[in-house]
């Protein structure tokens, strides 16, 4: 038997063969991994690893021994060149491994903007990356960072702490537009501030300029002149799907479209995490998400699928970011029309914004509340109706918001 | 080396698991880099997801911080008055021997 080929190893990839092991799975596993290093958590990377707080061996999905004591051939530094599933060969650089399933798990690069192709501007997706990025933080005072996402702020709030001078120039009228509520927005935004982060909202990027090879200012339509030692830019990711849709998978908004057991549309090709795009069940909607939560569980289907026991990906999505003291979980994905009430006080610094849609219940975005943030990842998609206004209340806990379907009579 | 510090994690099976680790890692990395079973740590030590649940001996004390607390309420397995996240506990000196009990399970 050739076992399965899983490409990639990041989150998605490691969770599918460790989940592979774990389901008896006894066929070989070979992992294809473009990095020489050690698999690792990508989320300490703009926060603990870039702060120095921790190590990058601290940061490891699993210990150096793992892959070998589980029969999982781990490839660092291998390339993927082609996928062709008509021999159910992966091709490298050198050679190539036959396969009975392959697992693409090829994740999401990171955007890098043209015009700022200088030595002192960077992205963050990467452990080498962040090693850049810490070595550069180390050396400069002033940090620009092109757009507010979440790495951006994350990266922004890091830097705060080591002591730079940041600038966060995001060209839509609030930050994170595309990931929290309005109100979300402007509490961070708030938090920022407060903290010396200067956010340039509604901002176009004019142009910058450089000497001897380096950017040292970053320029807005405008007119203002932001000095750089360095420029993050956190302008999003692009999905990696040129394997696989190359090879003629079936692609959907930027993804590599999956069924419910993260099939692509290539006989015996599955693909998970970051470079899928599916339809969530609990939304009812056709998503490409980006998370650790994603990544995990579909490595998980994937593996369930592969070694005979079934499953459909059904999840409620749930995600995180840590900026300042500002602990960030969201679960469930916002929709359009939703509802927002406010759970606990805003001046606390500890509440949540709870979000319906008539009485449903569809996601609920936390600010250093992780009772409210664990409870909806379960009420969510629960059968029963939602009482909003019983939920602004934070001393009535969520679950006891929802009220169980009613029986009918026959 | 000093800096080095020996635990032993205990699986709800009974197996015993010795390791030693650097002073300042947390008991969550620790077994992960030495690959104890029965450990998930999905979110790698941010506290946002109660898989690296333990049953921490005498000497380490309750968890004390509210977001932590929280937090265990939601862990898979039962918790206890000893009940930690593992990403929470920093390995020191005073750890030196120190067992952790695993749950039965963390998702």
């Amino acid at each position: 038997m050739a076992g399965t080929v899983i490409v990639g190893a990041g989150h998605a990839g490691v969770q599918a063969a460790v989940s592979l092991r774990q389901a008896g799975y006894q066929e070989p596993i070979r992992l294809v991994s473009r990095e020489e290093r050690a698999p690792y958590h990508r989320p300490p990377l703009s926060k603990a690893m870039l702060a120095g707080e921790k190590r990058p061996e601290q940061i490891v999905l699993r210990g150096p021994d793992f892959f070998d004591r589980n029969g999982i051939e781990l490839m660092p530094g291998a390339c993927a060149s082609a996928l062709d599933p008509a021999s159910k060969r992966v091709r490298l650089a050198d050679g190539s491994l036959a396969y009975d399933k392959a697992v693409i798990a090829t994740g999401a690069g990171a955007r890098m903007l043209e015009g700022f192709r200088y030595e002192n501007a960077f992205v963050l997706r990467t452990m080498q990356d962040a090693l850049s990025l810490q070595d550069a933080m180390a050396r400069g005072a002033n940090l620009v960072i092109v757009g507010g996402g979440f790495i951006g702020l994350e990266v922004a709030a890091t830097a705060r702490k080591l002591g730079l001078s940041v600038d966060v120039v995001e060209m839509q009228d609030r930050l994170l537009q595309r990931a929290v509520p309005e109100a979300l927005s402007s509490y961070i935004c708030q938090r920022h501030r407060a903290r010396g982060v200067r956010i340039h909202l509604g901002a176009q990027i004019g142009g910058v300029a450089a000497s001897a090879g380096r950017i040292t200012s970053v320029e807005l339509s405008g007119g203002a002149r932001l000095a750089a030692d360095l420029v993050l830019v956190g302008v999003g990711n692009a999905p990696e799907i040129g394997l696989a849709a190359a090879a003629g998978a079936r692609t959907a908004s930027g993804g590599l479209l999956v069924d419910g057991a993260m099939r692509t549309t290539l006989p015996d090709v599955y693909a998970i995490g970051d470079c899928t795009t599916f339809h969530l069940p609990v939304t009812g909607s056709q998503v490409r998400l980006e998370s650790v939560q994603n990544a995990v569980d579909q490595g998980r289907t994937a593996a369930g699928g592969i070694a005979g026991q079934g499953g459909s990906y059904d999840p409620v999505p749930w995600f995180w970011s840590d900026q300042f003291d500002m602990k960030l979980q969201m679960a469930g994905l916002s929709v359009p029309g939703g509802e927002f009430t406010v759970r606990g006080a805003v001046e606390s610094g500890s509440f949540s914004l709870v979000e319906t849609l008539g009485d449903r219940l569809v996601a609920v975005h936390s600010v250093n509340a992780a009772a409210d943030h664990m409870a909806s990842r379960r009420l969510i998609g629960a059968p029963g109706r939602f009482d909003r206004r019983a939920a602004a209340d934070k001393d009535v806990p969520l679950k006891a918001c929802l009220a169980a379907p009613m029986d009918r009579c026959a | 080396m000093t800096d080095e510090i020996n635990i032993s994690f205990r699986t709800a099976d009974g197996e015993v698991f010795r390791v030693s680790a650097a002073r300042g890692t947390t008991v969550m990395e620790a077994a992960i880099m030495n690959d104890v079973p029965g450990i998930e740590a999905e979110c790698g030590g941010a506290c946002a997801c109660a898989t690296c649940h333990v049953y921490a001996p005498e000497g380490v004390g309750p968890a004390e911080d509210e977001y932590e607390q929280d937090m265990l309420d939601f862990a898979a397995d039962e918790r206890r008055a000893n009940s930690r996240l593992s990403c929470q506990i920093e390995l020191e000196p005073a750890l030196e021997g120190a067992v952790f009990q695993l749950p039965r399970m963390q998702i």
